[in-house]
């Protein structure tokens, strides 16, 4: 365990290396999030209630939608992944004593965990300058459901990126396929838009992927649009996605390692 | 001007190695035009016009504002320039009898030649699909125009991308200052929405930037919303943006050279 915990000690430090790296990224995200929040004002400008959403619920919907994938988020994991394979640097992580798919989660664990402070620390600034656009939710226990369902959905994330990352045992130069599924999967998650603005058909089919686990259902939750009950399902097949996800890696693993040709050596 | 164009048809060669790579990018940029797509579908279902713009001018608008993004994006060629800085490339290109900057714009030019042809294919699936809902006008002098501000718009987005890859000569990471200029032009420049429904404010601010002139004035040329005079005038500041643009390529790159360190000698 120890020497998880150094993986992690070391990336900390590597990432307070480029702090204004770091930094321009936040203020693209807050752009981000403000482009949608003045698309959604214009439009509400119109109407009154959007399927079911008055501005407030829109508003917040965005901005705690946000605020919890930003803690979800990997930010790009499966390039470091990608990187390992195709430059060799693979051939020196399997000849230590670790487990290279472990050594992936902490060295993620490390990776984020700078970036998260910075994201949610300027998201909350966020939060307040819009509090009066904002409905706060003090029901302790939604909460409860709301943090494991974050701590699920930052695995998911995580597990499909070091999947998508490991098509490079196959391919080289696979951003093209990188850039697809990271734009689908926020398509997919409700980062948009809400899902349930869609007809229902769309709704269940997503229900049953993992992706809306990351920003559709925590969000929904916490505005109260489901249950408790129905959150606590959700984290079942969130839990149930984890399992899976960890087979497959566990097996494209061992099919990619075969295939690895350890460039470099 | 010949070793130019050698330059070119190289790139379109290294590109094809990546065929597949470049393919897979078309999944992921039709994602975001659905996204929109349906947020204004289901809004006017409630609404006829919003600040003057019919259900079917609004989607002509998002469709026509991918198209004619995707048609003159650079992909990212920020991340080349900076490579070369990085890299130490650079010293092998100030060896030869060649301008860097007009040897980065054929780079460019041949960079995105397979992609451009993928755009045009994808383009005319979109239109298709959405064909009942598209105002098509084929008004020969507008579409002369319109070509002449696309070609504008691709060089100025290729001028502001060399600029972004030039940052590269005094920091060593430029993705968080590319992220955000991206998100923030995207948004200036109404890719994902008209301008004209925010609060007056933004679209006087817009017009102090360049790009607005690179989409939102195209297409509301396109759409017959603004005339052809003002659509010249959109077209001659894109034209002056692009001398300003180019001469700050020029005082950068002096500037530039001096810190350069050519990694690797």
């Amino acid at each position: 365990m120890r020497k998880y915990l150094a993986v992690i000690k070391a990336e900390w430090q590597r990432q307070m290396t480029y702090r204004v790296n770091q930094f321009t990224f936040r203020i693209g995200n807050v752009f981000e999030i403000l482009v949608q929040i003045l698309i959604w004002t214009a439009i509400f400008q119109n109407v009154q209630v959007i399927r079911g959403y008055n501005y407030k619920e829109m508003m917040t919907y965005i901005l705690i939608g946000w605020l919890l994938s930003m803690l979800m988020q990997n930010y790009g994991f499966e390039n470091i992944i990608s990187g390992h394979i195709e430059e060799g640097k693979l051939s020196n992580f399997i000849s230590k004593p670790i487990n290279y798919i472990k050594y992936l989660i902490t060295l993620s664990i490390g990776r984020c965990s700078f970036t998260v402070a910075v994201a949610f620390g300027m998201n909350v600034v966020l939060l307040f300058l819009f509090r009066h656009y904002f409905i706060l939710s003090k029901d302790p226990l939604m909460w409860a459901v709301l943090v494991a369902m974050v701590l699920a959905g930052y695995f998911i994330n995580l597990f499909i990126s070091i999947l998508v990352g490991f098509t490079s045992f196959w391919t080289v130069d696979n951003h093209g396929i990188f850039y697809s599924i990271n734009t689908l999967a926020k398509f997919l998650s409700g980062n948009y838009f809400p899902i349930n603005i869609l007809p229902a058909a769309f709704l269940n089919f997503s229900l049953a992927l993992p992706f809306v686990y990351t920003f559709y259902f925590p969000a929904q939750l916490y505005l109260g649009k489901i249950s408790i009950r129905q959150g606590l399902v959700g984290l079942g097949v969130e839990i149930a996605w984890l399992a899976f996800l960890y087979l497959v890696i566990n097996w494209v693993w061992k099919l990619g390692l075969k295939k690895f040709e350890s460039v470099g050596i | 001007m010949k070793k130019y164009w050698h330059i070119i048809t190289n790139e379109i060669q290294r590109q094809f190695t990546y065929r597949a790579s470049i393919a897979a990018y078309a999944f992921g940029n039709i994602a975001e035009l659905v996204a929109l797509a349906v947020i204004w579908t289901i809004v006017y279902k409630n609404v006829d016009a919003i600040k003057g713009y019919s259900v079917n001018e609004m989607i002509s608008y998002v469709v026509f504002a991918w198209f004619f993004s995707f048609l003159t994006t650079t992909y990212a060629f920020e991340t080349n320039v900076a490579q070369d800085i990085h890299q130490g490339t650079l010293s092998n290109l100030l060896l030869k009898p060649q301008s860097y900057i007009r040897y980065m714009m054929a780079v460019a030019t041949g960079r995105i030649t397979i992609a451009f042809l993928i755009v045009l294919v994808q383009g005319a699936l979109v239109f298709s699909f959405f064909r009942n809902s598209l105002i098509f006008s084929l008004d020969f002098p507008t579409i002369i125009l319109l070509l002449c501000m696309l070609v504008a718009t691709y060089f100025i987005n290729l001028f502001l991308s060399i600029i972004i890859g030039f940052i590269a000569f005094w920091t060593m990471e430029i993705n968080g200052t590319y992220y955000s200029l991206k998100v923030f032009s995207r948004f200036m420049s109404g890719t994902f929405f008209p301008i004209g429904l925010l609060p007056a404010f933004f679209m006087k601010a817009s017009f102090f930037l360049p790009f607005v002139y690179t989409i939102y004035i195209p297409v509301q040329l396109y759409l017959g919303k603004i005339s052809f005079a003002e659509g010249l005038r959109g077209l001659a500041m894109e034209i002056l943006w692009l001398v300003g643009l180019y001469a700050i390529i020029k005082i950068v790159w002096r500037a530039g050279l001096r810190k350069y360190e050519s990694v690797g000698i």
